[in-house]
């Protein structure tokens, strides 16, 4: 890829603040987080945009301690204290979190795993079929709804993620990606918990109105209540 | 099927709007120069958010060029100046989409509505041939997708998820060739899809009442088997399902809107996916009658997209 400018990157002007840069890459990072794309066929491609953005951050801070210091040589050392990933655990997840050192349970679905990871999902998904429908247990409903996620196909998805929860409760995998379709369903984007686009444009239905401020009153009354409490005597 | 795609106007800048409504005209005069006066006819807004995001990912910007409209002889207005990419090849879609379309509802209809549509077929079908000359991958896109909708109706227990495949397929493929960047055009591809899945979705969602009524088929109606008439309980509950499925939906197309480069016009095309989408989508379900659709376009004094 060819090289791009550090301070285009991460979106911010070239006399930036510290404060400015780091606001700027702490958006980013949660845009590309990998949850947000974990299951999703571009998850690679998500993978590559953050790396892209932490190499961004990196040079953008190391230009802005030569610009304090005022000498060319001093940056060498020094920024990495400030200049601290905002997660070191992004950008390096992918893969990781999904389809790696799941050794139990059966080796057919292993070799599923590896399938659908390569992007082989017409065959992932004739092996899935093969199996009788009365061994179908809760990884084969994750596998499959997993295919369907990616190809698109996002009701049956939800309902095999579903079915796999329902069968294997405790699982954290099946759980995450159910929750993420309910999170979704219900008008988030992303991943539930990643903070993506809460904050920004503020417009739409999500402005604090005079409604608001009564319901927030009315629940807050609800709950002194419930405590033996009361916070609007009339109601 | 067309119309959902829209910005939401209240949020947008002055300017942005100003730039919205360019890029709308410049597909107008696009059709007009290459498909002939009547094909701007079915001009819509669904393709100027094709266009804008196809003149976003493109390098280079042709610049503004102010004209008259013979619509509104009296005010200048801005469009864009001519170029050779996004513009035509989008304004190809649209005669292509509308050709199928036509085609599909003759097969669809009988009596008096089947012979209108068949007075209209040789008007779309000129404009089509022309634009499957220039390009011919569309005409292949939109004939499958007739092809495989009517198959996939046919069969007893399409769900939702099959019943889009069609028209989130065509799309998919129109929107790939926006861009000629290998790992673009994968991202094009997705988003495509799901924008092809939404739009269908939201359209059958729109079209439960008209559907019921007149026995065309309904992939919602067919999933809670309803019988006419429709109760209201009976909708909310469809109402409650179709928004869940057209929310992750969007949520999965703007994940993958959000990997791609934009050059330009990044807040109107957040506008579009992040507001006008949620604002198409209350639109739908708070309009008891689809016979009271507000008249009155989106570009006030302009004339609503399919009407002179």
């Amino acid at each position: 890829m060819s090289e791009k400018d550090p301070y285009q990157v991460l979106g911010v002007a070239r006399d930036a603040t510290e404060e400015q840069v780091k606001a700027a890459y702490r958006d980013l990072a949660k845009k590309y987080h990998p949850d947000n794309y974990a299951d999703s066929p571009l998850a690679d491609v998500a993978n590559e945009k953050m790396q892209e953005v932490n190499a961004a951050y990196d040079a953008v801070l190391k230009d802005l301690k030569n610009r304090k210091s005022g000498s060319q040589s001093s940056y060498q050392g020094g920024y990495s204290q400030n200049g601290q990933r905002y997660n070191q655990g992004y950008g390096q997840g992918y893969g990781q979190s999904g389809y790696g050192g799941y050794g139990y349970g059966n080796s057919q679905y292993g070799d599923i795993r590896r399938m659908i990871q390569q992007n082989r999902l017409v065959e992932a998904e004739e092996l899935l079929d093969g199996s009788p429908a009365n061994a179908r247990d809760a990884e084969w409903h994750f596998l499959k709804g997993t295919i369907c996620y990616q190809r698109g196909w996002l009701d049956d998805a939800r309902n095999h993620f579903n079915a796999a929860c329902q069968m294997s409760p405790n699982n954290p995998e099946y759980r995450a990606a159910l929750n993420r379709m309910s999170w979704q369903s219900q008008g988030g984007y992303g991943a539930p918990g990643t903070g993506y686009r809460q904050t920004s444009y503020g417009g739409g239905r999500h402005q604090m109105d005079a409604c608001d401020c009564c319901n927030t009153l009315i629940c807050a009354d609800c709950c002194c209540e419930c405590m033996g409490g009361d916070l609007i005597s009339c109601c | 099927m067309f119309g959902y795609i829209r910005p939401c106007i209240g949020q947008l800048r002055v300017y942005e709007y100003e730039t919205y409504r360019a890029v709308y005209c410049s597909i107008c005069h696009t059709l007009k120069e290459k498909f002939g006066a009547l094909s701007t006819l079915s001009l819509n807004y669904d393709f100027t958010f094709a266009a804008l995001l196809g003149l976003a990912l493109q390098e280079d910007f042709p610049g503004y060029e102010p004209f008259t409209c013979i619509a509104h002889p009296f005010h200048k207005r801005q469009r864009l100046k001519m170029e050779e990419n996004t513009l035509p090849y989008v304004s190809g879609c649209v005669v292509s989409m509308v050709h199928a379309k036509v085609a599909d509802n003759i097969a669809d209809s009988s009596g008096l509505k089947s012979v209108l549509y068949r007075m209209t077929l040789p008007l779309t079908a000129h404009a089509g041939k022309k634009a499957g000359d220039c390009f011919p991958a569309l005409p292949v896109l939109c004939s499958d997708m007739g092809k495989e909708q009517t198959a996939v109706e046919k069969l007893p227990d399409a769900g939702l998820d099959a019943a889009a495949e069609p028209s989130a397929k065509a799309l998919a493929g129109m929107m790939e060739a926006l861009s000629k960047d290998p790992m673009e055009q994968r991202i094009l591809n997705r988003f495509g899809y799901l924008l092809g899945r939404w739009i269908y979705l939201i359209d059958a969602l729109d079209d439960l009442e008209d559907d019921l009524k007149e026995g065309g088929f309904n992939p919602f109606l067919r999933k809670f088997s309803v019988t006419a008439p429709l109760s209201e309980e009976k909708r909310m509950e469809i109402q409650q399902y179709g928004r869940e499925m057209l929310n992750i939906t969007g949520a999965e197309m703007a994940a993958a809107y959000e990997l791609l480069e934009l050059k330009r016009f990044k807040n109107i095309l957040d506008n579009i996916i992040y507001l006008g989408m949620k604002e198409s989508m209350e639109r739908v379900f708070t309009r008891r009658n689809k016979k009271k659709k507000e008249s009155a376009g989106l570009l006030e004094e302009d004339a609503p997209a399919g009407e002179p």
